[in-house]
């Protein structure tokens, strides 16, 4: 005879689970979860508390390459010849963004906030711009540096010469010759006038001066030996040595002309920075996703990434003790109610009616608004919401188990009360409380968060996903990934547990589905 | 009928009699003293028995709560203890933005719920099924509030197709109301998949089928008109599922609804605005609920006598 083989009920169990390919799955993602959520605060990569600009020197993390720009900057000479300049004068046109400083002929740029501005190097009449972006991009190429090129002969009294003027731009291109430069800079300067305009509107100031950068300005420095039109025709007057000037907003250049002398020596006609567009990224708060900081950094520079993972902790424990708090009074009440009957049921059953004609959330907000925003009121606030759910399903699981055959023999030889409830209908009922309870942790966490980030949480400090929602909530139109990750982690444990409630459900009590 | 109907109105008046005596309780649950949080900490004792004595404070709970009764039911909520003005002008004003978010929430939720249902249901076991399924999980489990701030980000500053926040436009109403009707368009979804498909196992069902008639036929004649009963009594019912998702959603687009200026009230501490507006969604809920019991009542005769 063949044996028959028999299973027990959890093996029968298990073996009905497996086939729930998705419940499994999620199952397995929520071990993980848990797992990450127990060793979180030992397995962040950054404190999540403090900011990460502060733990760069614990953890060997030498960042100030990408913090500080470096320029190196030589002087070219009227004869072509390169010299290292010094003692150059330097203005950075936005404070509020970045400071610079200059030692032997190197330029070091920190930033202090974020935009696109200007660094401006001069010596004498010779000026050079640079572009310096802090964490923008995209930012439109401005002028950077002036070249008149001298005129290739000797030059002699009375004559009519046309110096050709070249513009150099911050992303590398030149401008040759009047017209060109003229069109171009027009474009630029409106470019950068509405650009700043959008940015901040009230910079009135600066507006003005850049409707007049875009004129091209020629100055003699001896109005006896050269004079020079307003487009750039140089005249000579006299003998000896003059210089035209040229500038345009605040770049400018010179260039000697000798009328009937021999040239005597160079000067500094144009000052060449290593690098004409600098961008920087600004390290002390928003950092970009990097492989430095995965999700990148929050608005005071603590690592998201840290953050999130020391929050797996605190999100499953608001979920986990609010529906186990709101799980067992709902079940006492609930099998009072169905187990007693009369007044008693009557009672229990008004309370639930009563807290189920609150919308969800609404009750949690009510229940914050008598006790004052806290995380454990959050706790409190999402048990009680939870309560008349469970009381409804447990009363209602608790009459149909009355009315079974076992439960009627076990009153009619005497069982004590307690004893029935706790033996006969309780594991009966178990199977559809456990479904409930890993449905409702994740309606659970849901709620939780989105009281969180409505700011009944309290503390918005703390590294938990609703509270970091909620303190990045006002910067979120201008960085996405503080928003985002708290988000996906929050859909992600909440998708798991619905799946593996849905699971558990089609094993447990295929009856109850929908 | 109507002896159903004036049932359930009656039978809502305790609940409506038990609300409004939690939310006359509010105040004197609530820690800390309302006259305190009202005219500041600092006033000498004589101004605060005055205080005390002007507001009705001395007198005992029931008749405050016959005051309070009567108040309420003339359509007055006192006076905001943060703005000092009318709490019921401040909700007169802000009532119709939260409907009307509510409303443009449902007619989302209804499209994108019956279309995906039904396609689900009449293509069941297909790929499309499937991803339906998967999808309308997932959509469940996403917080609107988290919903609402990445279709900000994509759609108002990204794209800019619509402005980020703010209201007074058919324009400004789009983005609120899509983030509000996803989630419950994704319940409407799985409902109505499962309803479409337990009228499809109906005799009349096999029947059409054995005569030959063409399956788009079927559904659409013999089958939704069975299966939307059960659907539109299900769409009221997360009508409550709505307005307090409206709470989340006002605070993140800034909608001057009836949420925003709770939670504004709450973390104020502004008791007569909590009051009204507790009162207020509660009773909203409540006649939802009823609405919904007697439409549901209409088409279904068989819960008439139960």
């Amino acid at each position: 005879m063949k044996s028959q083989k028999t299973y027990s009920f959890y093996q029968l169990f298990l073996k009905k689970f497996k086939k729930q390919t998705m419940a499994v799955i999620a199952f397995w993602i929520l071990i993980g979860i848990f797992l990450l959520g127990l060793a979180g605060p030992w397995i962040t990569p950054y404190d999540p508390n403090r900011p990460v600009t502060e733990q760069y020197e614990e953890k060997g993390i030498d960042r100030t390459n990408e913090m500080t720009g470096m320029i190196q900057i030589t002087g070219i000479m009227s004869d072509g010849a390169e010299r290292p300049v010094s003692e150059v004068m330097l203005q950075s046109s936005n404070r509020q963004i970045s400071s610079v400083s200059e030692s032997s002929g190197t330029i070091t740029i920190t930033p202090v906030g974020q935009g696109s501005t200007t660094v401006l190097i001069a010596k004498g009449d010779v000026a050079t711009q640079i572009q310096l972006d802090v964490s923008v991009e995209d930012t439109p190429p401005i002028l950077t540096q002036l070249l008149l090129h001298g005129p290739p002969g000797k030059v002699k009294k009375g004559d009519i010469l046309q110096l050709e003027l070249e513009a150099t731009l911050s992303n590398g291109d030149k401008l040759v010759g009047l017209e060109q430069i003229r069109s171009n800079l027009q474009q630029l300067m409106g470019a950068r006038k509405t650009d700043s305009h959008e940015k901040n509107g009230f910079l009135t100031a600066r507006k003005k001066q850049s409707e007049e950068v875009g004129q091209i300005h020629y100055q003699s420095t001896d109005e006896k030996v050269i004079r020079v039109s307003p487009d750039g025709m140089v005249t000579a007057l006299g003998q000896g040595i003059g210089q035209v000037k040229v500038s345009i907003g605040p770049v400018s250049t010179i260039v000697p002309i000798a009328v009937e002398t021999p040239q005597q020596e160079p000067v500094l006609v144009k000052i060449k920075p290593s690098q004409t567009h600098i961008a920087l990224m600004d390290n002390r708060k928003h950092q970009q996703p990097s492989l430095l900081h995965w999700f990148g950094t929050d608005h005071q520079n603590r690592d998201i990434f840290s953050r999130v993972l020391a929050g797996t902790r605190e999100t499953l424990f608001i979920g986990f003790v609010s529906v186990g708090i709101g799980a067992v009074i709902g079940t006492l009440l609930g099998l009072l109610a169905g187990y007693y009957g009369r007044w008693i049921d009557s009672i229990i059953t008004r309370l639930t009616d009563i807290l189920l004609a609150f919308p969800g959330i609404l009750l949690a907000i009510a229940v914050i608004a008598v006790l004052g925003a806290g995380m454990v009121n959050i706790i409190f606030a999402v048990a009680v919401f939870t309560v008349p759910i469970f009381i409804r399903i447990v009363r209602g699981s608790a009459l149909a188990l009355k009315q079974m055959t076992y439960v009627e023999a076990a009153k009619s030889i005497g069982v004590q009360d307690f004893v029935i409830i706790m033996r006969h209908i309780l594991p009966g009922m178990l199977p559809v409380v456990m479904v409930y309870l890993t449905m409702r942790i994740g309606t659970a966490i849901l709620l939780g968060a989105a009281l969180s980030f409505l700011g009944l949480g309290g503390d918005i400090t703390a590294p938990e996903w609703g509270a970091m929602l909620s303190a990045a909530k006002d910067n979120s139109r201008n960085f996405f990934y503080p928003t985002f990750f708290p988000g996906i982690a929050i859909v992600l444990t909440v998708v798991c547990f619905n799946l593996f409630g849905d699971g558990l459900r089609d094993t447990l009590d295929p009856k109850l589905k929908e | 009928m109507a002896r159903y109907i004036i049932g359930r109105v009656l039978g809502m008046i305790p609940i409506l009699m038990i609300i409004s005596i939690l939310s006359f309780l509010f105040v004197h649950l609530t820690p800390g003293d309302p006259i305190r949080i009202m005219y500041g900490a600092e006033m000498d004792m004589a101004t605060y028995e005055k205080v005390k004595e002007s507001l009705g404070f001395h007198d005992p709970l029931y008749v405050q709560y016959g005051r309070y009764l009567q108040q309420i039911l003339t359509g007055d909520f006192g006076v905001s203890y943060k703005s000092k003005t009318n709490v019921s002008d401040e909700i007169g004003k802000r009532f119709l933005y939260t409907l009307g978010l509510t409303f443009a929430a449902m007619f989302w939720a209804l499209i994108i719920g019956l279309v995906v249902g039904i396609y689900s249901a009449a293509k069941r076991k297909s790929i499309w099924d499937r991803l339906g399924i998967i999808s309308t999980t997932t959509i469940i489990s996403i917080p609107e509030f988290w919903f609402g701030l990445i279709l900000m980000q994509i759609f108002a500053v990204q794209l800019g197709w619509f402005p980020t926040s703010g209201s007074g436009t058919f324009v400004h109403l789009l983005l609120p109301s899509i983030t509000l009707g996803f989630g419950v368009s994704a319940i409407i979804a799985r409902f109505t998949r499962s309803s479409v498909l337990e009228v499809l196992q109906e005799d009349f069902v096999r029947t059409a089928k054995a005569k030959g008639q063409r399956e788009s036929v079927i559904i659409w004649t013999h089958v939704l008109r069975n299966a939307l009963i059960a659907v539109i009594t299900m769409t009221g019912l997360q009508f409550g599922f709505l307005l307090g998702g409206a709470v989340v959603v006002e605070q993140v687009f800034a909608w001057p609804g009836l949420g925003s200026y709770l939670i504004d009230s709450v973390l104020a501490r502004d008791y007569p605005a909590m009051q009204a507006l507790i009162l207020l969604f509660s009773v909203q809920f409540l006649i939802v609920n009823l609405l919904v019991d007697i439409s549901y009542s209409l088409v279904n005769p068989q819960i008439r006598y139960e």
